[in-house]
């Protein structure tokens, strides 16, 4: 591991971030604005299969879900260059460490998510009311990337 | 009066306690996901994204996003108080001030135009005037993060 944490110290990448003061600001700029399109999209549609806005077809609220990976797209390539810029600090951290565990459980319940949708009913695109095991998806997506945003905050504080 | 501020309560508490400061600061980007995360997406869906779901319906997630603006106001004034003269005297927190006036005037307009109509009225379909107002209010809630993350680089370190 420790030859990795070097050359990713070491590497051009991290010398370009480094070397000037505003990449880092831009990088964790287009963080928070990644974090805000992945959340704001997961909130509607997660909201929706809980139970609120039942006006909204379900299959309707899924248009979302490409803003959802856009935000992923933005936080993923700005995390691994604030991974890049200070590998020491990152690795051995605390917060950072719970958070990527809290990514990686999000990310297998979108696929939880996904095989559970696919078991619905063929009547799915009319239908109003999830299935219990669905909103109890949807609300640990909630929670999940609540905790994601929490743990990325205590980076500075909780190491 | 800036002078005061820092010595309540509030400010002792959220400078002196080691866990005060990160608390309210996660909260402050749990409410920031939660408020300018549904603003966006309500502001994409009148631009155009997500076309099967019923703009008037998007008004639960509209109220929902209320919740977010409280958990902001209360972190956010916590924020002020400990640290007040610095942010008194923040270029970029004084235009997030600003942005954040005008993106609220744009937000509670836009909310007037589409959410208007009962639930029994015909499908708002939004009007290129409101799909311009839904356009700059984006903008400008985008520039109220980018304002927000700039306070910490200013001037000023460590944020």
């Amino acid at each position: 591991m420790d030859g990795i944490l070097t050359w990713m110290r070491d590497s051009a990448l991290a010398g370009m971030i480094n070397n000037n003061i505003w990449v880092f600001p831009t990088l964790e700029t287009l963080h928070f604005i990644g974090l805000i399109l992945l959340m704001g999209s997961l909130l509607i549609i997660d909201l929706r299969f809980i139970g609120f806005a039942p006006r909204i077809p379900l299959n309707a609220v899924l248009g979302f879900l490409p803003v959802s990976l856009i935000g992923f797209v933005i936080n993923l390539t700005s995390g691994i260059l604030f991974l890049f810029s200070d590998p020491y600090h990152y690795y051995p951290n605390l917060s950072f460490r719970l958070k990527m565990l809290t990514v990686l459980l999000a990310g297998l319940n979108v696929v939880w998510f996904k095989l559970s949708l696919n078991l619905e009913n063929p009547s799915f695109e009319n239908s109003r009311n999830p299935r219990m095991l669905l909103r109890l998806i949807a609300a640990l997506s909630l929670l999940l990337w609540t905790s994601v945003i929490v743990f990325g905050r205590m980076i500075p504080y909780l190491k | 009066m800036l002078d005061w501020l820092e010595n309540t309560a509030i400010a002792r508490m959220v400078q002196e306690s080691m866990w005060g400061y990160p608390i309210v600061l996660s909260s402050h980007a749990v409410g920031m996901a939660i408020l300018v995360g549904i603003v966006l997406m309500i502001n994409f869906r009148v631009l155009g994204l997500a076309p099967k779901v019923p703009i008037s319906a998007l008004k639960t997630m509209y109220k929902i996003a209320f919740v977010g603006v409280v958990i902001n106001v209360l972190s956010g004034s916590m924020l002020f108080v400990a640290n007040a003269d610095a942010f008194y005297e923040s270029t970029p927190f004084r235009l997030k001030i600003i942005l954040l006036v005008v993106g609220t005037t744009l937000l509670v307009n836009l909310a007037r135009r589409i959410f208007s109509s009962s639930d029994s009225a015909p499908e708002y379909v939004p009007t290129r005037q409101v799909k311009l107002l839904a356009l700059v209010s984006s903008i400008v809630w985008i520039g109220v993060i980018v304002m927000g993350r700039l306070i910490a680089y200013w001037d000023w370190k460590d944020f």
